[in-house]
């Protein structure tokens, strides 16, 4: 039989994680960075140990990192390591950000073990604070609206110092709902890459995209990216 | 952290709401949701200092002044307990001290603050000095453990590597100790899992009037993972993991000694200290202007000062850092201190301009092109789960499944497609067409590899709508999925057979795995598209209930009428017709007919037939108002 001609056929979909992350993807490409990627499995001294996270860290324990082939590695617990494998091959300035799977050891209703993350890194002279701020002023805006209010409040990840979570408002539901998380990179970790810290300063940011997802798609369930229903996919052709 | 606000608002001066005080805690970094007059707070796991109405305290010592200076009649001049110990693991508790007591007349009722925190915060009263210690665990974040003096009767130990590793904790659990986990013994007894819980047979009980006190300061990393392990969490456990303050263990139990004198007669009491090193105050240079750079702000020297004195720092050319302050290690730290204290959202945006150039990545390009190229021919992309319970030659194991089902990393995206099929073929679905990009991970001899592949699988109708409705899915469809790219392309392609799979269904099932680089170059030629967010999207939650499809086929005799009937079908507006589509078109002489299909479902509900057969009458009679337009057959009204 001939191949059916593509313009009569009703279209197919991209996932909608997939278009959650090639949008952002290429919203940061737009702005500089570079889209670059890393295995999933990873070892223990890209995923934690030179993004400062100490071997008795409890992210590190059995319950929450999937270990493989007789702790030899692990399923990447973030895409931080896919970071420091770029910042290992690059000397600032450089504007990174990479897209992907990964695992963490939880399966419930809100939480799964597979899940996708974007992060974004910026490593020149005099990145400050305040330059962080600007850029997730224009992330969050270009993604959500230019007068969706924001805020930001301290926070702890062991790779920035300062760290802040970043929350918008929500008209709708009259809440404060979380989006991503960033900071200034530890100079601990800038140093493990053997970046000057005290020349150099940089920036990161990370979002989970099946949550953006939701709160973009109005998706209430995170586990209904994962059953290839076709009901679910079709609204998004 | 729960926190009674009655318990803060005592020990700050000014004037202050239950809202101020979330407030400032929130700019803080403390995320909290104000309960009944408590204020339930998320402390970050390195803040392990907060984990107290002192922590607390000096917290909001930034906004307020607050009388946080608890001083108590110290027990350092008590006579020195004569107490038979031994720490072989210095490295792991550096500091402990003893404090027994002697007592009668122990008081049934407390002080109200403390009875407030048994009663407020769901605290469960167990004896005399067990409720001390829990209360003091809340006031003042350093657990203690009680055991019945009565029952200590040798040597006291605290090691690791003992020979019989059974112990039965409080709560009657019985537990076989790891050889490598801290514990107290006594004549080679385990009594206690070190900063965890304590033993069953030196437990204290409403009968206890001799008791000895044990505060000790554990490492962090000897404790963490410990509770989970065992399955034992407690309040201890939650506050060593996090980190305790190493110089507080004789004020401690000072203050515990203060709190069992108020409610009881104290007939003897005797204290002593073990110390193994010196507390070594961490200092770091005093750098007002690197903080400024950090954060790109302009305070003062003198401000700078104030916030981190506030906070408990002493600052000179040096700051010297809080015995309690495990988290601060360098000026980026300090810097966190200070934007804190000034707020986040009050430092101002400043712009930000790239010194670099943007840079695709050929990977994420190629898979954006493969996709492309198949959503445009009707197909879904799906992304499954790594896990799987199959084991190939080259499966990579995983050491701590979630379950026996997903022991493996997949070497193949075919089982999961199948799933997906098998899936949606339950669904009533009658064409399917699937399929996923992803990497997959194998071991080869020692290493491990990667390839990145694409997978098809597809069953049933080509499309759902005319022309395609009537034509199945063939081998030679899926085989040729690539040739407007290629035309001399041989895709690999599988019959999958239903019985192998277990469907009960009878449309043919093929399927296609590649490796992405074998196809790069054919699919190179496809243009890329530009992906962007939907501006508005109205998402409908997916129904668990059944369909019910209903097939009406119009006779229309003016062609004009056609277009007609089709909006007339668009506009039809009934919450529970989940969709429509033309499936036939046949045209002959002068009149065409027009086969549409109708699919109901609700997301609440199982549909009946009944109700929707009185939909499709509605529909019908709605439609055929001419003789140019009807459906044959029908009966109406």
């Amino acid at each position: 039989m001939d191949n059916p001609n593509e313009s009569v056929l009703n279209r197919g979909s991209f996932h909608p994680i997939t278009i959650t992350k090639i949008s952002i993807l290429n919203l940061l490409k737009d702005f500089g960075f570079e889209i670059i990627d890393g295995p999933e499995i990873e070892s223990e001294k890209y995923n934690f140990d030179m993004l400062n996270i100490k071997e008795k860290h409890p992210a590190r324990q059995m319950h929450d990192t999937f270990y493989i082939e007789n702790k030899s590695k692990v399923l990447r617990t973030h895409t931080s390591p896919v970071q420091i494998r770029g910042m290992l091959d690059r000397t600032p300035p450089f504007a990174l950000t990479s897209g992907g799977k990964v695992y963490r050891k939880d399966d419930d209703s809100t939480h799964l073990p597979m899940f996708n993350q974007i992060e974004g890194i910026y490593v020149d002279e005099n990145v400050t604070f305040s330059k962080l701020k600007d850029l997730i002023y224009r992330i969050i805006f270009a993604i959500f609206d230019e007068d969706v209010k924001i805020r930001f409040r301290p926070s702890f990840f062991p790779f920035t110092e300062p760290s802040a979570e970043v929350d918008i408002f929500f008209e709708d539901d009259k809440k404060w709902l979380e989006v991503l998380g960033c900071g200034i990179i530890n100079p601990i970790v800038l140093e493990n890459c053997n970046i000057d810290s005290k020349k150099y300063s940089g920036l990161a940011f990370g979002l989970g995209i099946e949550r953006l997802a939701m709160l973009k798609f109005g998706i209430s369930d995170i586990r209904d990216f994962y059953k290839s229903n076709l009901d679910f996919l079709e609204q998004f052709r | 952290m729960k926190v009674l606000f009655e318990d803060l608002k005592r020990n700050i001066e000014d004037d202050v709401s239950i809202e101020d005080i979330s407030e400032s805690l929130f700019q803080l970094g403390h995320e909290n949701e104000i309960g009944l007059d408590i204020l339930d707070i998320d402390i970050t796991p390195n803040r392990g200092d907060c984990l107290s109405l002192k922590g607390i305290l000096n917290e909001l010592n930034c906004f307020y002044k607050v009388n946080n200076n608890l001083r108590f009649d110290s027990i350092k001049s008590f006579e020195k307990l004569d107490l038979n110990f031994e720490n072989k693991c210095i490295d792991d508790c550096p500091e402990i001290s003893f404090l027994s007591i002697e007592a009668k007349d122990l008081a049934k009722k407390y002080d109200p603050d403390i009875e407030s925190f048994f009663k407020n915060l769901d605290s469960k009263k167990n004896n005399f000095f067990t409720d001390i210690s829990n209360y003091l665990t809340y006031e003042m974040g350093i657990p203690t453990h009680c055991y019945d003096f009565e029952k200590i009767d040798g040597s006291i130990s605290l090691e690791k590597n003992i020979h019989d590793r059974s112990f039965t904790a409080l709560t009657n659990k019985e537990i076989k100790i790891d050889k490598n986990d801290l514990v107290f013994t006594m004549n080679d007894e385990i009594i206690n899992l070190a900063g965890i819980m304590g033993g069953k047979t030196t437990a204290c009980s409403d009968d206890t009037k001799k008791v000895l006190i044990e505060c000790a300061f554990f490492n962090s990393e000897t404790i963490i993972g410990k509770s989970i392990k065992y399955d034992l969490k407690t309040e201890a456990s939650f506050r060593f993991e996090r980190g305790v303050d190493r110089s507080i263990q004789e004020h401690v139990l000072s203050r515990f000694y203060e709190i069992a004198n108020k409610h009881s007669k104290i007939i003897d009491a005797k204290f002593i200290n073990f110390s193994y090193s010196d507390l070594k105050i961490k200092q770091i240079e005093a750098d007002v202007e690197k903080i400024n750079r950090i954060l790109d702000i302009d305070i003062s020297n003198h401000k700078f000062k104030e916030i981190l004195q506030n906070l408990g720092f002493e600052v000179s050319d040096k700051i010297s850092i809080p015995s309690f302050r495990h988290d601060i290690n360098n000026q980026n730290d300090i810097a966190e201190e200070i934007a804190r204290v000034i707020g986040f959202n009050n430092i101002p945006r400043k712009p930000l301009n790239f010194r670099t150039n943007n840079k695709n990545n050929n990977r994420v390009v190629l898979d954006q092109k493969i996709r492309t190229y198949l959503t445009n021919l009707g197909f879904f992309e799906c992304i499954n789960n790594p896990f799987s319970a199959e084991e190939a030659d080259n499966s990579i194991s995983v050491d701590n499944p979630l379950d026996s089902n997903k022991r493996f990393m997949r070497t193949s995206p075919k089982s999961s497609l199948v799933q997906n099929l098998i899936f949606n073929q339950r669904r009533q679905k009658e064409t399917i067409k699937l399929f996923e990009i992803s990497d997959f991970y194998i071991k080869e001899n020692d290493n491990i590899s990667s390839e990145r592949r694409l997978g098809i699988i597809c069953s049933g109708r080509i499309d759902k709508h005319f022309p395609f409705f009537n034509q199945k899915i063939n081998k030679g469809f899926l085989k040729e999925i690539f040739s407007s790219l290629d035309s001399s392309f041989d895709l690999p392609v599988e019959e999958i057979s239903n019985e192998e799979i277990r469907s009960k269904k009878n449309e043919k099932i093929f399927y296609s795995e590649i490796e992405l680089s074998k196809i790069q170059a054919m699919v190179e030629r496809i243009p890329e598209k530009n992906l962007e967010f939907p501006k508005k999207f109205n998402y409908q939650k997916v129904s668990e209930f059944p369909s019910i499809s209903r097939d009406i086929s119009f006779l229309v005799k003016d062609f004009d009428l056609i277009e007609d009937l089709a909006t007339k079908i668009n506009e039809i507006n009934i919450n529970i017709l989940k969709e429509h589509l033309m499936f036939d078109y046949f045209e002959k002489d002068d009149e065409v007919k027009i086969g549409y299909r109708f699919v109901f479902q609700s997301r609440k509900r199982t549909l009946q037939d009944s109700e929707v057969d009185k939909i499709i009458d509605d529909i019908v009679e709605s439609l055929t108002v001419s003789e140019k337009v009807y459906v044959p057959g029908y009966k109406y009204d």
